[in-house]
């Protein structure tokens, strides 16, 4: 009796192990929270070099780089709502383009495809792997504006809203991250190993959802919102799953 | 049992059929050489085993059991094209990457053990981008023979390996297949490499398979002949031409093929004042015998 190394693939647990293990080896991690943490730093100081004169500064306070509190948010799109962490949804699409897109050109998705015919694990290791690498972005933004606003010496007064409320912003936004990680998964699992077309058609369907983020997550958001964003990034993850793992099961790989 | 069965399988990219209603039957422990041209459907074929692209058409059986059995699909190994592997990774990370995935027992143990039955255990810590090519195709090597597939598929391994990293590979194949009952479905242009290690053949030609033979009924089938190398290649020619139903020329060499025997040959011919330089006795090889039936196959097939 032939006596085989190989054991039956410990399904998530395996995938989400390599997964991680490629994350952390890979330089487009640390490019992006860097990028992340730069952005703030920058935005916050170049907007403020006029002189300091505070009835033309574009941030009055730091907590506008993460966002607006919900009046405004729901109507204005001013400089202040279109420059904050919410750009950071736009990297994840890059990030997701990328990652997805290489592992089909160096033939890596062969390797895993040729043992496993279920195409489930793959997708939802990604969509938790893709909303991690997310999450860790936005946390980068946050210190990024933190440090960007004491250089260039904002208030850090929390203007109509809390801590809680703030903590509650940045909350939801993570918690929207499976909605945008699954549908930049969708475009690149069926653009495959065409980078391109991954990246501008997830930035395409990124920049249709936008404007909805401000409304959904506002500087003085509740539990509500919190509740909402993880019900809608939920749903949208195993939608968006489903389709990807559809396209993987109808298409070839290769 | 069989290691794979296929029956009627067909493939299309739009209207190009790629594979054609192909039949095959690959013995469990055997080396199967899956020959062909550029374009004849060989790696389609040999995704589809993989689960890598769906057929239009067919059933395929591996050890008895659907394509889509988990059970059979983690015990495959395959190189097809490239290793696939991260460029920026190690050679080591990329190995363990694979482990992983196969869910390997002792990992480290045994990345290192095929690292070393590849001899690129000394470049393991080498970034896969800084790998030659010979060393990259051991890499894949080495991933696909990771854990003891049951049965491996191997898309033209041997190119651009140097003549140490071909003789490993021999070894390394006919072991597995010996002691490990594992069943290798491998492909390459170098017939002469296939012609020393293959029990089983199956010849594919734009999309059809038109022969499948083992490698005795392939030898039976092979004709005998005699070689010599005269001084005087004309005049030998035609002497031996009256003699002997067929009688060919190739290089500097006359082949005679039927009952001739070496002596009786010379002696013909040095009857007739004709020296000969070399003779032997030899017997068509693969890649004659592949050449002589894609001829034939033209006109039979198309």
């Amino acid at each position: 009796m032939v006596k085989y190394d190989r054991t039956k693939p410990k399904k998530l647990k395996s995938m989400l192990s390599v997964d991680f293990l490629r994350l952390f080896a890979s330089p487009l991690l640390y490019v992006l929270i860097g990028v992340s943490f730069s952005l703030p730093v920058l935005i916050l100081v170049m907007t403020t070099l006029n002189g300091g004169e505070e009835s033309t500064l574009i941030f009055t306070s730091v907590w506008q780089s993460i966002s607006s509190v919900s009046e405004e948010g729901a109507t204005a799109m001013d400089i202040t709502s279109m420059m904050n962490i919410n750009l950071l949804f736009f990297l994840t699409s890059v990030l997701v383009g990328i990652f997805v897109s290489e592992e089909f050109k160096s033939g890596y998705a062969k390797n895993i495809f040729a043992i496993r015919h279920k195409k489930g694990e793959y997708v939802l290791s990604k969509i938790l792997l893709l909303s991690f690498s997310g999450a860790l972005t936005f946390i980068a933004y946050f210190l990024g504006a933190i440090v960007g606003g004491k250089i260039a010496g904002l208030s850090f007064e929390l203007t109509n809203t809390s801590v809680t409320g703030l903590i509650f912003c940045m909350l939801s936004k993570i918690a929207l991250l499976p909605l945008f990680s699954s549908i930049d998964l969708l475009i690149s699992v069926f653009a495959k190993q065409k980078t391109w077309l991954s990246i501008l058609g997830s930035l395409a369907l990124s920049a249709l959802l936008f404007p909805t983020i401000p409304m959904m997550t506002p500087l003085n958001s509740g539990i509500i919102n919190l509740f909402l964003c993880l019900a809608g990034g939920i749903i949208f993850a195993f939608c968006g799953g489903l389709s990807s793992k559809f396209i993987l099961d109808h298409t070839d790989i290769v | 049992m069989n290691a794979v069965e296929i029956h009627n399988l067909s493939k299309f990219f739009g209207q190009k059929k790629a594979v054609s209603g192909l039949d095959m039957v690959v013995p469990e422990g055997a080396i199967y050489g899956f020959i062909g041209e550029n374009g004849s459907g060989k790696s389609t074929t040999e995704k589809i085993i993989c689960g890598l692209m769906r057929p239009n058409n067919g059933q395929i059986k591996l050890f008895g059991k659907d394509l889509s059995d988990e059970d059979v699909r983690h015990k495959i190994g395959c190189l097809i094209e490239t290793p696939g592997c991260f460029p920026n990774l190690s050679v080591w990370q990329n190995m363990m990457i694979q482990a992983a995935n196969i869910s390997l027992r002792n990992p480290k143990e045994k990345v290192a053990e095929a690292l070393k039955l590849v001899r690129m255990e000394g470049s393991a810590s080498n970034k896969f981008r800084n790998c030659s090519l010979g060393m990259k195709q051991r890499v894949g090597i080495a991933m696909a023979l990771l854990g003891n597939p049951a049965l491996l598929i191997l898309d033209e391994p041997i190119n651009g390996l140097d003549a140490d990293g071909i003789r490993i590979m021999r070894e390394v194949l006919t072991d597995l297949t010996l002691k490990k009952k594992c069943s290798v479905i491998i492909s390459s242009h170098i017939l002469g490499e296939l012609e020393k290690i293959a029990t089983h053949y199956g010849i594919i030609r734009r999309g059809k398979m038109i022969k499948q033979v083992t490698a005795e009924e392939l030898e039976r089938e092979c004709p005998k002949y005699v070689a010599i190398k005269p001084l005087d290649l004309n005049s030998a020619e035609n002497l031996l031409s009256e003699k002997y139903i067929k009688v060919t020329r190739k290089d500097n060499f006359l082949r005679i093929y039927g009952d001739a025997s070496p002596e009786e040959t010379v002696n013909y011919l040095f009857k007739h004042g004709i020296k000969v330089e070399e003779v032997t006795t030899e017997k068509i090889s693969l890649e004659e015998y592949y050449i002589d039936l894609m001829k034939k196959g033209e006109n039979e097939i198309w």
